[in-house]
């Protein structure tokens, strides 16, 4: 009797030290992941011999020093702005349209809900060159195109198509955390509200949203880091600024200090296409530590699991 | 009286929400079937037969199964193990593990070069003779980068979903640890690991900018289907781009259609 109770504890043991064991193997595999790079950081020997023997000085990232010397490249600082302002823009028009969509989808009985589940959330797994690609579609061959002659508001291939790509995935994920932000707010509170006679507009702000705030605070941060790591889809839609004449940008593309730049994650995979290894690999340290920022913060608030 | 407060108050914010929600699902919806449209259908009955696109898609299908598979591997247990054990510092921990989540795709693909060349995975690779580089196996691997904490945090959910009451009167009634887990807590976690499964696997399929620069497009060897539409379109094959980017997104349709079927939830908090 206690053999078999003592075999049956071993079980259990060994079962939760395998789990326990995994976890901790994933989350070494997940360090590693980032740590192994560290050395790309550094110029290698043969590329600091050969650094005095190009023949192009150009203000751009040198081969022979830490990171490409990226703090001291002013491209780097246009990216990093072109990437904040861009998210940003992204993250305010999601909210905009997301949060009032997420409420409705969350709150009123409308027909068709499973159709409408379906396309949100085959917006999040679609590839971003197909996003990117029906987006041209859409802008180019439709009646949106005629829109965009007459308003002057080019969108293919310019700045502010940037937010236009990035929204499409932003909103989708945002929405999606509202909606379950919303979704955990009991409707009786708000009820209660408008039996008191507050109007619908008064309970969202004064009820709901004070309520849902850690959710929807998590969404923003959500709809702002997948705005910031989008690429595929930007470089199907926009392409790359950074060769483009200086003259082709407008003041306000000036005036913000995004004009000849390409966001970080574009601007990674060219620099290390192009061979600036050092220089790529410290935009993508960039990307990850802007990341686990955020992804950090996401889970100090709502302290849940979230899909995206 | 009530009836011109009524009118006054509650109409327009209403009205309005659902009015965001309609131009969200127009835009969408445009967005999507904008491919079909644009290609016409003598076009996608022309380009639907042809091997070029079954090649590639076998390729996706293929790879995308096997990454599926290996991040269930891992997702299952770490899923459990988070969802029902204690660990010190979660939010630490839980940042960590969803970090290659939401960190670009094409900086996990950039980031693979040092795992690949560094200690336990060179030598592994070297003594069981699988090259990770410029082929399939690196499709694999990037696929699997960038879905395992994904299958994670779907895993925990569904796991979260099942009562643990259930676990504990199997315990108390005998059972043991191993035999509640596969006899009570799998099986009440069926529907949304399947569902899960899915979505991983969609997930992978879509799976491309990290193949940028890890794998590289060898045509007909390492172009899976989100690949091939962006290879193709600087190749300027407007045709072939658009069936691509057609069947990628029926691709996604159809398994989001069959995780709402399944059952499992589309989005979890």
């Amino acid at each position: 009797m206690s053999g078999e109770l003592l075999g049956k504890r071993t079980q259990a043991h060994l079962l939760v030290s395998a789990f326990y064991a995994v976890t901790v193997l994933l989350l070494i595999a997940s360090c590693w992941l980032f740590v192994s790079n560290l050395d790309q950081l550094f110029p290698k020997p043969a590329a600091r011999a050969v650094a005095g023997m190009s023949k192009w000085k150009t203000a751009g990232p040198s081969r022979s020093e830490f990171g490409g010397g990226f703090w001291r490249d002013a491209a780097f600082w246009r990216s990093v702005n072109l990437t904040v302002v861009t998210a940003t823009g992204t993250m305010l028009l999601a909210a905009a349209i997301g949060i009032p969509a997420a409420y409705a989808l969350s709150r009123y009985r409308i027909p068709g809900r499973s159709a409408i589940d379906i396309l949100f959330s085959s917006i999040i797994v679609l590839p971003s060159s197909s996003i990117g690609l029906c987006l041209i579609i859409m802008m180019q061959q439709s009646p949106l195109f005629k829109l965009q002659e007459a308003t002057g508001l080019r969108l293919v291939y310019t700045l502010p198509g940037i937010i236009v790509v990035q929204l499409v995935l932003s909103l989708a994920m945002g929405m999606s955390a509202w909606r379950a932000a919303f979704d955990r707010v009991n409707p009786r509170f708000e009820q209660v509200a408008r039996s008191l006679g507050s109007s619908g507009w008064r309970a969202f702000v004064t009820v709901t949203l004070p309520a849902a705030k850690p959710g929807i605070i998590a969404g923003l941060i959500v709809a702002w880091v997948r705005a910031a790591a989008e690429f595929g889809g930007i470089l199907l839609f926009c392409g790359t600024f950074a060769e483009r004449p200086a003259g082709s940008f407008s003041s306000a593309a000036r005036l913000l200090h995004v004009q000849q730049a390409d966001p970080l994650s574009v601007s990674m995979w060219a620099q290390i296409e192009y061979g600036n290894v050092e220089y790529g690999f410290a935009i993508g340290f960039t990307l990850v530590l802007i990341s686990a920022i955020s992804v950090y913060t996401i889970h100090k608030l709502g302290g849940k699991t979230f899909v995206w | 009286m009530t009836l011109y407060g009524n009118l006054r108050n509650l109409r327009i914010f209403p009205v309005l929400c659902v009015a965001t929600v309609c131009a969200v699902l127009i835009g969408y919806f445009a967005l999507i079937v904008s491919n079909a449209v644009y290609l016409g259908w003598h076009d996608i009955a022309y380009f639907l037969p042809r091997e070029r696109l079954w090649v590639r898609l076998w390729l996706t299908v293929r790879t995308s199964t096997l990454a599926t598979a290996l991040a269930l591997l891992v997702g299952i247990p770490v899923g459990y193990a988070l969802s029902r054990l204690r660990f010190p510092c979660r939010t630490l921990m839980n940042t960590l593990i969803d970090l290659p989540v939401m960190v670009p795709a094409a900086a996990v693909g950039v980031f693979l070069f040092g795992v690949v060349k560094s200690f336990p995975v060179r030598q592994l690779s070297e003594v069981l003779g699988v090259r990770l580089a410029h082929n399939a196996n690196g499709i694999v691997l990037v696929q699997f980068a960038v879905t395992v904490a994904f299958s994670v945090r779907l895993m925990k959910a569904s796991f979260d979903a099942v009562n643990p009451r259930f676990e504990q009167v199997s315990r108390s009634l005998g059972a043991s640890l191993p035999g509640t887990l596969f006899r009570v807590t799998l099986p009440l976690a069926k529907n949304g690991i399947i569902a899960s499964a899915i979505v991983v696997w969609a997930r992978a399929a879509a799976e491309w900018e990290g193949l940028m620069l890890f794998v590289g497009g060898t045509m007909a060897k390492t172009d899976v289907m989100p690949f091939s539409v962006y290879l193709d379109w600087n190749g300027g094959m407007m045709g072939w781009v658009v069936t691509f980017s057609l069947v990628c997104v029926a691709l996604a349709v159809t398994s989001m259609a069959a995780v709402r079927v399944i059952g499992g939830r589309s989005y979890v908090w």
